[in-house]
């Protein structure tokens, strides 16, 4: 049995009975539910595991267009970006994602003003809310992974919803994770506010904010690259050499075989190393065109 | 629903649920480094404070933040081990630890690299990441913050008593991390993110004060044997101090960590918000074991703050 079978199997038995999946133990969650998804796509699964995941999530949607985190929240969050992403190609399940979408622009993060601008500037103060990024819950601020997610999700559903402008706010947010990079070239959790400065990143949001970066050529990228390639000899965890691999990958890195590892503790853990399995083989679910 | 849970869906915000004892009491305890017995030493605490542990079940919450085993930044596991073995010899029921880290979504494997794994027995059997646990509804019966309502973990409710078991830090907004900031852990970042933004945004020293009302059944027992000062809680450095905070009043304990850090309470907000709105007064507290004075040692603050100095 492969590794990729391996995970696979420990993917389907912590699925709950209602088709969908457990961050851990319990109840069904979104997040996990969709990297569930993703992964079961990632490996051109057909099953019916597949349809009822989908049906899971399509059914989680909430009337302002966004998804919960789970049934027992009833506020739509940056879940809603993964929702979309796993129901891009799941066309019997995805018609509600247009009015997911226009919830997902909603949260981010205004511009300011060239006057508001000014006066920050002026003043030495960073605005509250950054610009161009999306934040984990509605009414606060942009950080590095649902900006990551977002970026992502925009990317994904551009070609099919060609009058939504979601190119140009994809590009608006891969400002904001350029601009929140800490100094060592990678991404922390986006905290790099006052006091903060020094933060240094993680292995794990550097490889995603590379991933959401796959489109982009900047020269600036070629020092977290190199950082990228630094962790990955080091990886602190399944999930932060999921991300490392798939960052990487994304902008044509050679990386690593993704070696077969014991401590997976999550639903999370566990897609992600299968859909970083995938990646190696040129198959991304996070980088295709929603259907 | 445990006790904890229980009071806190009930409670209605009096000045009853803000009360504090009318003396509240805190040790104050020598232990040079963690080859001490700190078994022994919060075994006595307990005792001294007559905490009823036996039948109970405890739930400890250390402080995990980052990977580093070596950076003063995690409550040390040695130290949870020895809570951990302390409560089950005074016969507690069940002793489970958790905690939601705000920053990092890989819990276990931070608590691997930082060392619990190795130093705390059972620790996954025991463990429970409030990241990834099930929530519920909590409604804020006049809050002091602008939150209305929180969703909260299940096993935070599922308890008799909840052990605030803190680093002794600096802090670079609220001045001092200690028992009561510690609670920001049970807040899931599965549903508000990483970090809990939505805390800072409703006020960090205000959210402070809600969540330690949610919990009436508290012990705190601070780890100050090797403290971070400076740019705190993360970015700080080292600094010894030598010593275990203890008390059943966390406002209290907190206090009185703040005088040993040479930090001014009547400066730090969330204890002067906790004093506005109650009967207490950190200068209400009485030590015992250790003077303040002959633990006291200056903990270096980042320059924006050394207002907070007690003079």
């Amino acid at each position: 049995m492969t590794y990729a079978e391996k995970l696979s199997m420990s993917l389907l038995s912590a699925r709950n009975a209602d088709g969908g999946w457990p961050l851990r133990h319990g109840h069904s969650w979104t997040e996990p539910t969709a990297l569930a998804l993703l992964a079961l796509q990632a490996n051109n699964d057909s099953t019916e595991i597949r349809s009822r995941a989908a049906a899971w999530i399509a059914n989680q949607q909430s009337p302002d267009g966004g998804w919960p985190p789970c049934a027992a929240v009833p506020t739509s969050t940056w879940v809603s970006s993964l929702a979309l992403l796993s129901l891009a190609r799941e066309k019997a399940y995805s018609s509600g994602c247009p009015r997911g979408l226009q919830w997902l622009m909603r949260q981010m993060c205004p511009d300011v003003s060239t006057l508001q601008g000014y006066l920050q500037h002026f003043l030495g103060i960073s605005p509250a809310r950054a610009p161009g990024g999306s934040p984990w819950f509605p009414g606060t601020s942009a950080w590095v992974i649902p900006t990551s997610f977002s970026i992502l999700a925009f990317s994904c559903w551009a070609k099919r919803l060609p009058d939504h402008g979601l190119p140009e706010i994809a590009v608006r947010a891969q400002d904001y994770l350029l601009s929140h990079r800490c100094p060592d070239g990678g991404w922390n959790h986006g905290g790099s506010l006052q006091r903060s400065e020094t933060s240094p990143s993680y292995g794990e949001t550097t490889g995603l904010a590379l991933l959401a970066l796959a489109h982009c050529r900047s020269p600036a990228l070629a020092g977290s690259l190199r950082l990228a390639r630094e962790f990955l000899r080091h990886p602190d965890s399944p999930e932060g050499l999921a991300w490392l691999v798939m960052g990487l990958a994304a902008h044509g890195q050679d990386t690593a075989e993704i070696r077969p590892l014991v401590s997976l503790k999550t639903t999370r853990d566990i897609a992600l190393q299968l859909i970083a399995c995938a990646a190696l083989r040129g198959h991304n679910p996070f980088l295709l065109s929603a259907v | 629903m445990g006790v904890v849970g229980a009071l806190a869906l009930t409670s209605d915000c009096s000045r009853r649920e803000f009360a504090a004892p009318a003396s509240p009491r805190v040790s104050i305890i020598r232990a040079s480094s963690y080859s001490s017995d700190l078994t022994g030493i919060i075994r006595r605490i307990l005792l001294d404070h007559r905490v009823a542990v036996a039948g109970k079940k405890i739930l400890l919450k250390p402080n995990l933040v980052e990977f580093s085993a070596q950076a003063p930044i995690n409550t040390n596991p040695i130290f949870v081990s020895a809570a951990l073995e302390a409560f089950r010899s005074l016969g507690a029921a069940s002793v489970r630890i958790a905690e939601g880290p705000g920053h990092r979504r890989m819990t276990l494997d931070m608590a691997e690299a930082a060392g619990f794994f190795s130093a705390v027995p059972r620790f996954e059997e025991r463990f429970v990441d409030l990241n990834t646990d099930d929530v519920q509804r909590i409604s804020l019966a006049h809050p002091v913050s602008k939150l209305r309502q929180l969703y909260l973990p299940n096993t935070v409710f599922d308890c008799d008593l909840l052990v605030s078991l803190p680093k002794m830090k600096t802090h670079h907004w609220a001045g001092a991390t200690l028992s009561m900031k510690n609670l920001f852990g049970v807040v899931p970042g599965s549903v508000y993110g990483w970090p809990k933004n939505i805390l800072h945004w409703s006020g960090i020293d205000e959210c402070i004060v809600d969540l330690h009302r949610l919990f009436p059944r508290q012990f705190a027992l601070v780890d100050g044997i090797e403290g971070m000062e400076g740019n705190g809680p993360i970015l700080g450095t080292s600094k010894h101090a030598g010593v275990l905070v203890a008390g059943a009043h966390p406002p209290s304990v907190d206090a009185t960590c703040c005088q040993i850090m040479k930090i001014d309470p009547e400066k730090i907000r969330y204890l002067t918000l906790i004093a506005e709105k109650s009967n207490w007064s950190w200068q209400s507290v009485t030590q015992s074991g250790e003077s303040i004075a002959s633990v006291a040692s200056a903990f270096t603050l980042h320059p924006d703050l050394e207002y907070l100095r007690l003079k």
